[in-house]
């Protein structure tokens, strides 16, 4: 058999490939307006805070996956609210944010004692995805791409100003309460369920790389999807063929096709 | 028993008692023996008599002395339970890591560090288990406190390789240091083999005896009783192992090289696989063929890690998820149905009888 194909015989990697297909679409759209409003360091915050959503759970005896994505929420929310108080420095609210988390996460777990029960909500991976997971990205992607192309245009204006957007008569609020939720959902999920790393990475470097090429907003997106997603697959493939771990393999991958971008982008200046 | 090779021991307990003179430490010996009697425990005496050098501190400073029973402050959950095996409740004795804590993981707080100092001993198991003893060591050694570890009383073997990946862990983990872990060293979970644990009691007598000579009756007859429990599970356990047909056991932490050196078994760790970890998808496919070709119906999945990786190979392969215990630590819940280390060793028999 072609050993291209032959990965395919695995129900595992099928998942594998779906999922992190799925999530190479949806993320990176998130993830263009999260860098133009300067929150690009929200995924790794929101993946990290969301530790101290799963310990509160298991305190409380609530769902952790559940906990987590409202934690998460709340997150994204104070992110916003603190970030209005210093206008022109975004990234500090996300380090407030990150602090109170890690801090919280840090004394609480001291209070549980199962910790097979913490590590199991813990990062996932793309090679461990349960059918569960994977017809929740399904559902995730559904609604986060549908919200997306609804609010294009609105979100599109929001990006570059929000006070122009204001004036153009966009309930900025609204939507950026839309948004907001919609990113801290989808951060927390597909944390849980394919790792930190892909999340925090697929939200940024895409959008990084397409950046570059793009002339327009819409090209811009439509460059960063068919980045994320030829990258999310060749990488996979690689991870198979190099037996590497297939998160920092997909993100290496990235990375060098961002700097080959940088130095075509610059060569035919 | 003959997979014993008694080496050269280096010492096992430092004592900083000027009442007990080599004399009399060579009489605590072989009243030991001559109590115990038995065949098999004659061998693991003769084992003490030949190898253990016993350094012999002879500090002035003694220990704060405390009222009444005296205090020994243990490393992990399981070296407490043996020492109440022998000590009963003859000492006070203290368990630093908390229920749940994850063995590998922990770090005392500098409230428990002032409460090891001020203890009249101090066991740990050593060999790699407890990477923050090596921080605590030179204190306690400093204050002629006693130490006790474990994994010199036993031949160690075997390896611990686990695919730690440190990128993911940085919340939770910052010290971990892993360094028995990632490398080569030997397993340290030397109390999965019944016949270490029994030495272990063995030497555990020796030490507490040479702590509080005046209770030496009452260790001893603990000791005789735990170590004849210790032979029930052994017996347990080589009835039911010679039985399996199928030798190869695969886990998804190599924590059981010494239990499966006992009774003949193989170990096939899950390796790469860890809670930790992202597994690449080489792995996953080389152990999902290795399943298969082998025509296995179970994957021993560790209790107190995540399960996620086993899971995902069991699915793909329909064979059966078992847990092993690997009694690094117990849940609190584990702690309040009364569970012990013979307790949950049965479980594990039980979970190995099922294969």
């Amino acid at each position: 058999m072609n050993p291209l194909l032959e990965i395919f015989q695995y129900d595992f990697l099928r998942s594998a490939f779906l999922t992190g297909t799925l999530l190479a679409v949806i993320i990176p759209c998130i993830g263009l307006t999260v860098v133009l409003k300067r929150l690009s360091m929200i995924g790794e915050t929101l993946a990290h805070t969301s530790l101290a959503g799963v310990t509160l759970g298991l305190l409380l005896g609530f769902n952790p996956t559940v906990c987590a994505a409202l934690y998460c929420v709340l997150a994204a929310f104070g992110i916003e609210l603190l970030r209005k108080h210093w206008p022109q420095y975004a990234e500090m609210a996300i380090a407030l944010i990150l602090s109170l988390g890690i801090g919280l996460t840090g004394v609480l777990s001291s209070f549980v004692t199962n910790m097979a029960s913490f590590q199991s909500f813990l990062f996932g991976s793309l090679i461990t995805v349960t059918p569960f997971e994977l017809k929740l990205v399904i559902v995730l992607s559904i609604i986060v791409f549908s919200i997306f192309l609804l609010l294009y245009r609105e979100l599109f204006y929001i990006a570059f100003d929000e006070a122009a957007a204001r004036l153009a008569g966009i309930p900025v609020g609204a939507v950026n309460f839309l948004f907001t939720l919609l990113t801290a959902v989808t951060i927390s999920l597909a944390a849980r369920t394919v790792g930190a790393l892909i999340v925090s990475s697929l939200l940024v470097i895409p959008a990084a790389a397409a950046m570059r090429l793009g002339k327009s907003y819409r090209f811009t997106l439509i460059f960063a999807v068919i980045f994320s997603v030829l990258t999310m697959n060749i990488g996979l493939f690689v991870s198979y063929f190099t037996e590497t771990q297939p998160g920092g393999t997909i993100v290496l991958l990235q990375i060098a096709l961002l700097l080959l971008i940088l130095l075509l982008t610059r060569l035919r200046k | 028993m003959t997979s014993f090779i008694f080496k050269e021991k280096k010492p096992i307990l430092t004592v900083h008692d000027h009442s007990v003179s080599p004399d009399r430490r060579d009489f605590l010996r072989s009243s030991i023996l001559g109590f115990l009697g038995s065949s098999s425990l004659a061998r693991f005496g003769s084992a003490i008599v030949l190898g253990s050098g016993i350094a012999s501190f002879t500090a002035c400073a003694p220990p704060p002395k405390r009222e009444g029973k005296k205090l020994v402050c243990i490393s992990f959950f399981l070296l407490e339970n043996l020492a109440k095996i022998i000590a009963g409740d003859q000492f006070e004795i203290r368990c630093v890591m908390p229920v749940g804590a994850d063995v590998h993981t922990w770090e005392p707080s500098p409230k428990k560090i002032m409460e090891m100092l001020q203890a009249d001993a101090f066991l740990f198991n050593g060999a790699g288990l407890e990477t923050w003893t090596g921080k605590v060591i030179p204190q306690l050694q400093k204050r002629n406190i006693p130490i006790f570890e474990a994994a010199k009383c036993v031949t160690l073997g075997g390896t611990h390789l686990c695919g730690h990946d440190h990128a993911h862990e940085t919340h939770a983990h910052e010290n971990c240091g892993h360094d028995h872990a990632c490398g080569a060293g030997a397993d340290p979970h030397i109390w999965l083999s019944v016949r270490n644990v029994k030495r272990i009691l063995v030497y555990l007598a020796e030490f507490f005896i040479r702590l509080d000579p005046a209770r030496k009756s009452k260790f001893l007859a603990n000791l005789a009783a735990g170590a004849a429990e210790c032979d029930a599970l052994d017996t347990e356990f080589q009835a039911v192992t010679s039985r399996l047909e199928n030798r190869k056991l695969v886990v998804t932490h190599g924590a059981f090289w010494y239990l499966c050196r006992d009774y003949g078994l193989e170990q096939i760790s899950l390796e790469g696989y860890s809670p930790y970890s992202d597994p690449s998808p080489a792995q996953m496919v080389k152990i999902i063929d290795f399943i298969r070709q082998n025509q296995l119906k179970v994957i021993y999945a560790t209790a107190s890690e995540s399960t996620k990786g086993a899971e995902a190979a069991a699915r793909e392969t329909g064979v059966r998820l078992a847990i092993l215990h690997p009694l690094g630590t117990l849940s609190q819940a584990q702690i309040d149905s009364g569970a012990d280390y013979f307790s949950v060793m049965r479980e594990n028999l039980k979970a190995l009888e099922n294969d």
